[in-house]
């Protein structure tokens, strides 16, 4: 049948042959212009379907020739700056005159600008969902290593918050709020259309959340053209169940036609701590530590220790007595360089960019190092006018070398008056860091597992490196028409491998041991690997009919995904090894942990999408995605989740511009839609038997959880209603959105269950619903004053919201808030029916009692009337039969504590006379009432000065950070505030008195919960571009400079060194001292030739 | 043309011909690490591995440390060693609430729900797996039934009502919110439960080994449920139901197993060194043939393990994962001669001088049970792999002992939950509360004394006289109390004693004269709160009430106040 078609085939050929060209026939011309020969056009021979099949360059006289291989073929010649001339293959020889293509009339470009994105490229302002984007152009040349940073403020309802500042660590996002109980609220990053995600579920890694976003570092900002945000869920409905927290998009860099263009790029930047809480020095702590020891016991033997008692005659003396300060040890100015290059470049047939970056980084802790390889290509190769295969190729090397421990948070709490290194009877400073003795008095213990920090950073090591390595590849093509004057039909098929492996290798020396011999943490070197590979193969159709009548527009995507992957672990730590220079695992040791782990995911999905609108006025999108998990038992696993949402242009009504002439772009923008979200965990559905401990040395197995057959999709449906506006010709725009969110059967981990069924919990179940209202404002001036050289931009955004859970089953509610446990420094988190979550409950701190004993005039020394006894509502106190006061103790009949002169003062609410659970009362929300951000832009002549701010307002904090250097509970070192502490009786103060593990002084109370406002100068930039005209002569096409600040200052109330704290559980935010962010400034130059 | 390929090979892309069908194929993925039930539950080692899995739950901290804090903790015998976690302490001062962590019962039912789910797939492995056959599989589930019912038993003497489940827990459409079941039903219902089983359970796992004319005793016989194990539960369950004739009756049913098996074995071996008969029961001697030192009988039983005398303990021995956790951190282990109890001094001061009130001076058991740490008691009953000692009527001071012991270098003590002991003494009480022979009582009584004061020949007078106690019940009782303590001394079984009366007795009032002894301070006020006939028992968690609504909070400790947050 095929020798068949091929042989009349050749017959038919053989016809036309003789009438016309064959061939092989030698094709050959010259190609002028109207000053002679153009030298090296592109002559080229195309298909019926515009592949190039032969081609030819023109030579200095402008000649050509080539065989001819099909003489159904076009003839096509292009020269940059001139009109294409296309011809039939009439004859064999061709004298072509190209014409300048900027003779041509001048042509009225009607493409709109299209929403870049992953689902359909609809026109902006056809768009109906909510969605942000922000061109990275407004970036450029800040100094930004993450994504993040740069987004923080921007984006109208994106809450950013960094986790910490140490290196690589990352930030925690929330947008819109929390609508979600347990399980990940961050949202969806998809780069170029892939979900960015390592799936690290099993990994043995402290925190995958964390190392997810920090990931987010991976991508270069450099390599960024634009961020989208998609908020609602309308805008998400195509990324189901993946974006129902919210999908940030983020579109690469690529190529364009043209001449290669070389950027490069450097950055310098100083890092340094800003200044946390003044600690006390070694003097102070010791003065501090014997009256808290000899406060409960009143007891001059109880203080009598010799390391805080500077008697010469103590052996370690010298090592005792000094004022080390442990922050200034720790801390440095860490220095950062950032080298970028990238070429971009393009011809006739492919388009390239390759980016390659370089950042090498030392922290504002010291030994912390951070060395980062980026590179990126992306290729685009056009087969032919239907045809389009693109490569992009993603590389990412991190080396971070790390601390081995907390550095910063173990020198707020060692002892001041230790010395960093060994001291001779002089008090010189020898060669030998010096550790703790394990011998040290008994009290002291506890300061041995602080390690001298200085020793840990230089003798111990902890370095982690990590390769990401994500290759694409893409075929497009177009089925049916070409452009948009015909009916289309565009294939897209789409591979992508996500190969990400990552090491850590850690190693502790024996010289930093201060338990003695025994100590499994001495000479120990632990190293951990693990690889994961995700394939995720795509396949999207779209169709574009094109109607007679233009008024009308339809389009339509059909997608389908699948997700796999799969990943391995494994880690080994030995102590015990030869001291020397060995911290290798392959050393001779004892093994103390060893372990693999394995995982793998999969997933699919199916997607159908519509756009449609009608004169560009009135615009309709309904998509529905169908999701298909593996979480879920068979009768659960498909959710569908639609979507539909109406937009009217009310601006380019006819009657509009007559009406509100000023009011240049106008919108409303209604929507509805259902994302769905599935549990966290796998193999739920699945009765698993696992190995116990056996039994008479036989083996065990017990059934580990119950079956969840029940467990269904969180469901989230969401209102929004937004709308765009434009004044003065677009030169303010912004938007306003309005959104109600309601989710319903809310995902809980670990729901308690009566134990009585064997199980303390069913791994997750559905429980309950919530609620989430809020609203966002965006505003942007777009040089909004313009004098001369001079102009300013602007922008503004904020956002509010508020959840509540308005059902859950009782005893869910009530598993889920913790008892009062009567110790210091813990609050209560409370959730409750209708109110919002992030609430937290405590004490009201009144003081410091002036006096133990009570009298009704005060006796200076010796007793006044703030003392510890029990009043009514009215203030007065209470006497007893025998005319005697009763002492105000802390839950009496149980604890029993009395408390005395000194003491911290709660406010006894209920008047009990006693101070226990029911006097614990609501002392704010950790959530904040806005959030947002505002900057401004002036430019004058080439000068550019650019400022971002951000705020939050009206949330509290718990700062536990005070709270642990203002307790003076243990032998932590404290700060400089508790030198006004209650010494002696009559003292009239707001810090009680020091005593060590005994009495109530640090309950939780509002006197540690803190207003979290905060406006924040997020950086300031002033940049310079050098003018073309003298670039020129330099060979050059860019110069640009800058400098700029990040972080320069913070306006807050908030005593912490930082009020940017992220969310805890349930909502509340704890400040525990992580290291805040750091301070910056930077240099940098970008050259383009 | 184009057109048509094009469509083609999408086509050929998109919808591969068993796409749709392979699309749930492809979303169901196992884990990789973890049997799930749908492979398990297949042959017999599948079963047994399970039954292994109940035993093994009995030994995690969670269980064990219950067993023995349940049973004992808040009875005269025990007071405050060094460095007691806070809800122990709460406990010792007789201030139990809800919140503390001793209330939690969770790892019972976790063995219950083991148990549960081999009686309920046994029967389905016995249809598939022809090498498991119905015997073996009844043997089974004798075995998980009568670990459910001890289960169950510890927490009814702890809790009084609770939950009874008897349905293992599959999947989330079960209701697992389950109203409390009377003490009395629940206490019928293991009877009835162990009555139908008693004789589907092993007599013995494995026959005795001889080297020569030494007997290696099978560990298994006594560490697994066995049918004596069934009889001696059984006779214990009766005891608290007050059913005196069926108690007896599994008594001697053990009793005599015992007998025999002693027969059996002296036949084989002619002459026992370390075993006499008294009263006609078989018991292990303080001091073996040609030995001057006593200590035989600590040493076997609970140094070694596994020892005649016993019917069922759990092993720890060799080849566990699993340490003895209460024993390790609750009396003591190779560093801490005291571990976070501590012997109420009453029951061990003054002993070598005779001037104790609880113990005769020739009693081994004091010595045994005890060590003088400073001026206060440790407990080294468990703690130590052997010790031996002489006593005599005329020594006066500690030194005269001559006390030698080793102490135990790893946290590997096996633990009792009956033996022999237990089995004369139940009886004993059985026959006390019949009335009909206090004599036979008092005998029984007394071989357990007589053994603990080394009176194997009459050449020492015993030191009880049967005319001091068989007048009254009331004395009988009195007397059967004190042996009881004597002879189970921080074997976790003293509270439950106590309770055992009150119960009997219908108030509380000789559990508080008991209980009240070791208190020096505040004596009067916890007199006072242990007047209440609820307060006996321990309250439900806090935890376990907030999600089980049926759930109603013992009246004793109802009072609570709940914290109201006010807004």
């Amino acid at each position: 049948m095929k020798r068949l078609t091929i042989l009349i085939f050749s017959f038919f050929n053989f016809l036309i042959m003789a009438q016309a060209q064959q061939a092989g026939d030698i094709i050959s011309g010259t190609v002028i212009d109207e000053f002679g020969p153009v030298i090296m056009a592109n002559v080229v021979e195309l298909d019926a379907s515009n592949r190039i099949v032969a081609s030819a360059v023109t030579d200095m006289s402008g000649n050509f020739s080539f065989r001819l291989k099909n003489p159904k073929d076009k003839l096509r010649i292009t020269y940059v700056g001139y009109k294409t001339v296309t011809l039939p293959f009439n004859k064999t020889k061709f004298n072509i005159t190209m014409k300048s293509a900027t003779e041509l009339a001048t042509v009225n470009i009607t493409a709109k600008k299209k929403a870049q994105g992953s689902g359909l490229a609809i026109p902006e302002d056809e768009i109906s969902t909510a969605r942000q984007t922000i061109s990275m152009s407004e970036f450029e040349g800040l100094s930004m290593t993450t994504v993040d940073e740069a987004l923080q403020g921007r984006i109208a309802g994106l809450d950013i918050v960094a986790n910490s500042g140490n290196l690589g660590s990352g930030t925690s996002m929330r947008l819109r709020g929390v609508s979600s109980i347990n399980g990940s609220s961050e949202p969806l990053i998809v780069v170029d259309g892939n979900v960015w995600e390592t799936n690290v579920n099993d990994f043995d890694f402290s925190s995958a959340n964390e190392e997810k976003f920090a990931e987010l570092l991976n991508v270069n900002p450099e390599d960024i053209e634009s961020i989208s945000v998609l908020k609602d869920a309308a805008a998400t409905a195509i990324w189901g169940s993946q974006g129902s927290n919210g999908v940030i998009e983020i579109k690469t860099k690529r190529g364009a036609r043209g001449k290669t263009r070389v950027t490069y790029s450097l950055r310098v930047t100083g890092t340094y701590q800003p200044n946390g809480y003044e600690m006390l020095n070694g003097d102070e702590y010791t003065m501090l530590l014997k009256e808290e020891y000899f406060n409960p016991t009143m007891s001059d033997v109880a203080s009598a220790i010799p390391e805080l008692s500077y008697t010469p005659s103590f052996s370690e003396y010298e090592m005792y007595n000094n004022n080390t300060d442990w922050l200034k040890e720790v801390k440095q100015v860490g220095w950062r360089q950032n080298h970028y290059l990238a070429l971009s470049g393009g011809g006739e047939k492919a388009n390239f960019r390759i980016g390659a970056g370089y950042d090498h980084e030392t922290g504002s802790i010291i030994k912390q190092q951070l060395d980062r390889f980026t590179s990126r290509v992306n290729l685009d190769y056009f087969v032919s006018d239907r045809i389009k295969i693109e490569t992009n190729i993603a590389l990412t090397y991190t080396k971070n070398k790390k601390n081995n421990g907390d550095l910063l948070s173990i020198a707020y709490v060692r002892m001041p008056n230790l010395s960093i290194y060994e001291q001779d009877k002089f008090g010189n400073d020898l060669d030998e860091y010096y550790s703790m003795q394990p011998t040290v008095s008994e009290q002291l213990r506890d300061q041995l597992n602080y390690k001298n920090p200085v020793a840990l950073a230089n003798l111990a090591s902890n370095n982690e490196t990590s390769y990401n390595i994500t290759p694409e590849f893409k075929l497009h093509y177009r089925l049916l028409g070409l452009d948009d004057q015909h009916t289309r039909l565009d294939y897209e098929g789409k591979v992508v491998f996500n190969i990400f492996n990552r090491y850590d290798d850690q190693y502790m020396p024996l010289s930093l041991s201060t338990k003695g011999i025994e100590d499994t943490g001495a000479n120990q070197t632990s190293s951990s690997s693990s690889k994961s590979l995700g394939v995720t193969t795509t396949h999207t159709l779209t169709f574009t009919p094109h109607f007679k009548n233009e008024d009308h527009v339809l389009t339509m995507l059909l997608r389908g995904q699948m997700t796999s992957g799969n990943s391995t672990s494994q880690n080994t730590t030995l102590w015990g090894l030869p001291s020397g220079t060995i911290s290798s695992t392959a050393a001779d040791g004892i093994i103390s942990a060893m372990g693999t782990g394995s995982s793998q995911w999969r997933s699919m999905y199916f997607t159908y999408s519509a756009h449609y609108a009608y004169k560009g006025r009135y615009m309709a999108d309904f998509s529905v995605r169908r999701d298909g998990s593996t979480k879920f038992g068979a009768d659960q696993r498909w959710g569908n989740f639609p979507a539909f949402s109406v937009r009217w242009n009310v601006s380019k009504e006819p009657w509009f511009k007559k009406t509100l002439p000023f009011v240049s772009m106008l919108s409303i923008r209604p929507g509805w839609g259902i994302v769905g979200k599935q549990p966290g965990a796998e193999y739920l559905y699945f009765s698993k038997y696992r190995n116990g401990n056996g039994y008479m040395g036989e083996t065990s197995v017990y059934p580990q959880n119950i079956q969840l057959k029940n467990l269904k999709w969180e469901q989230k449906e969401t209102w929004n209603l937004g709308m765009d506006f434009g004044f003065l010709n677009d030169r303010i725009t912004g938007n306003v959105e309005l959104y109600w969110q309601y989710t319903t059967d809310l995902l809980m981990a670990n729901r308690g269950l009566p134990t009585s069924s064997g199980y303390p919990n069913l791994s997750w179940q559905n429980v309950g619903d919530m609620k989430n209202i809020g609203w966002e404002f965006n505003l942007n001036g777009n040089k909004i004053v313009k004098i001369g050289k001079f102009s300013a931009d602007f922008n503004v955004t904020f956002a509010n919201n508020k959840n509540q859970i308005t059902s859950m089953d009782e005893t869910c509610l009530a598993s889920l808030n913790q008892e009062f446990d009567r110790q210091n420094g813990s609050y209560l988190s409370r959730v409750e029916l209708n109110s919002a979550m992030g609430s937290i409950y405590g004490f009201r701190y009144k003081g410091v009692y002036q006096y133990s004993e009570y009298s009704a005039v005060e006796v200076p020394g010796l007793s006044g009337p703030n003392a510890p006894v029990v009043r009514d509502e009215n203030g007065n106190v209470i006497l007893d039969n025998n005319g005697m006061t009763k002492p105000m103790t802390f839950c009496y009949g149980s604890v029993d504590y009395e408390f005395r002169g000194g003491d911290a003062i709660y406010e006894d609410v209920n008047h009990d006379g006693q101070i226990n659970e029911l006097d614990i009362v609501y002392l704010g929300s950790s959530l904040p009432k806005f959030t947002g951000g505002f900057g401004f832009k002036l430019n004058f002549g080439r000068f550019t000065l650019n400022n971002q701010f951000n705020f939050r307002y009206g949330n509290k904090i718990i700062n536990k950070a005070r709270m642990n250097v203002e307790n003076m509970y243990s032998n932590n070192n404290q700060s400089r505030a508790v030198n006004w502490r209650w010494r002696v009786e009559g003292d009239v103060t707001e810090i009680p008195r020091a005593l060590r593990q005994m009495g109530y002084n640090w309950l939780g109370s509002d006197r540690f919960v803190e207003d979290g406002s905060f406006i924040r100068l997020n950086y300031t930039q002033l940049s310079y571009s050098v003018n073309p005209k003298i670039l020129k002569n330099w060979g050059l096409t860019q110069l640009s400079l800058y400098v700029s600040a990040n972080n320069l200052f913070c306006l807050t109330k908030y005593s912490g060194a930082d009020p940017e704290v992220g969310y805890g559980s349930m909502g509340i935010v704890y400040d525990n001292a992580q290291t805040p962010r750091a301070k910056s400034f930077t240099a940098g130059v970008t050259v383009q030739f | 043309m184009s057109l048509a390929k094009g469509l083609l090979g999408a086509a050929f892309f998109l919808l591969p011909s068993s796409f749709f069908v392979s699309c749930s194929d492809f979303l169901e993925i196992e884990p990789m690490n973890e049997v799930v039930l749908e492979n398990f539950w297949t042959e017999k080692a599948d079963v047994a591995s399970v039954v292994n899995g109940c035993y093994e739950v009995l030994e995690s901290p969670d269980c064990i440390q219950r067993m023995g804090v349940w049973g004992e903790l808040r009875s005269d015998n025990i007071w405050v060693g060094s460095n007691v976690p806070n809800d122990i302490n709460e406990l010792l001062k007789e201030n139990l609430l809800s919140s503390n962590s001793y209330c939690n019962w969770s790892k019972f039912y976790d063995c219950i729900n083991r148990c549960n789910t081999v009686i309920h797939y046994a029967p389905e492995v016995q249809q598939i797996d022809p090498n498991y056959s119905e015997e073996e599989m009844r043997a089974n589930i004798a075995e998980v039934t009568t670990l459910r019912a001890l289960c169950y038993f510890y927490l009814i003497r702890t809790f009084r009502d609770v939950p009874y489940v008897t349905e293992p827990s599959i999947d989330d459409t079960q209701d697992y919110v389950v109203a409390a079941t009377p003490f009395d039903q629940v206490l019928d219902a293991l009877i009835a439960d162990l009555e139908r089983i008693k004789g589907d359970a092993v007599r013995r796992y494995e026959v005795e080994r001889y080297e020569g004319n030494v007997v290696y005793l099978s560990e298994k016989n006594s560490s697994r449920i066995t049918r004596w194990t069934v009889y001696t539960l059984l006779a214990d369950l009766y005891l608290w139901k007050g059913d005196w004739d069926n108690c007896i009756k599994c008594c001697d049913a053990v009793l005599a197993y015992k007998r025999e098996q002693y027969e059996e074995m002296l036949k084989r071996v002619g002459t026992f060194g370390n075993l006499a008969l008294f009263h006609g029961i078989p018991l292990i001697l303080e001091k073996t043939a040609g030995s001057t030192t006593c200590g035989n009988a600590y040493t076997e039983i609970f140094g070694s393990g596994n020892s005649f005398e016993s019917i069922f303990e759990l092993y720890f021995r060799t080849n566990q994962t699993q340490k003895n956790t209460w024993v390790a951190n609750f009396y003591g282990d190779s560093r801490n001669t005291m571990g976070s109890l501590s012997a109420a001094s009453f029951l061990a001061k003054d002993a070598s001088s005779g001037k104790n009130e609880v113990f005769k001076k020739t009693d081994s058991r004091v010595y045994e049970s005890t060590q003088g740490s400073n001026s206060n008691y440790a407990i080294s009953k468990y703690t130590r792999t052997s010790v031996s000692f002489t006593i005599s009527t005329s020594m006066s001071k500690d030194e005269d002992l001559k006390l030698s012991s080793t102490r135990r270098t790893t946290d590997y003590a096996n633990w009792i939950l009956y033996r022999m002991s237990d089995v004369i003494l139940m009886k004993a009480e059985a026959m006390i509360e019949k009335g009909t022979d206090f004599d036979g009582a008092f005998h029984l009584i007394n071989t357990i004394n007589k053994r603990a004061n080394d009176i194997t020949t009459t050449s020492r007078s015993d030191s009880l006289k049967l005319a001091d106690y068989n007048t009254s019940k009331a004395n009988m009782e009195e007397l059967l109390l004190a042996e009881r303590q004597r002879e189970f001394l921080f074997e976790g079984k003293r509270w439950f004693d106590l309770v055992r009366f009150a119960r009997r007795d219908g108030n509380n009032t000789r559990l508080i004269s008991l209980a009240t002894r070791k208190y020096i301070e505040n004596v009067n006020a916890i007199k006072i709160k242990l007047a209440d006939p609820n307060i006996v028992y321990f309250p439900y968690a806090k935890s376990e009430l907030k999600v089980n609504p049926l759930l109603k909070q013992n009246p004793a400790y109802g009072n609570e106040e709940d914290s109201q947050l006010t807004k």
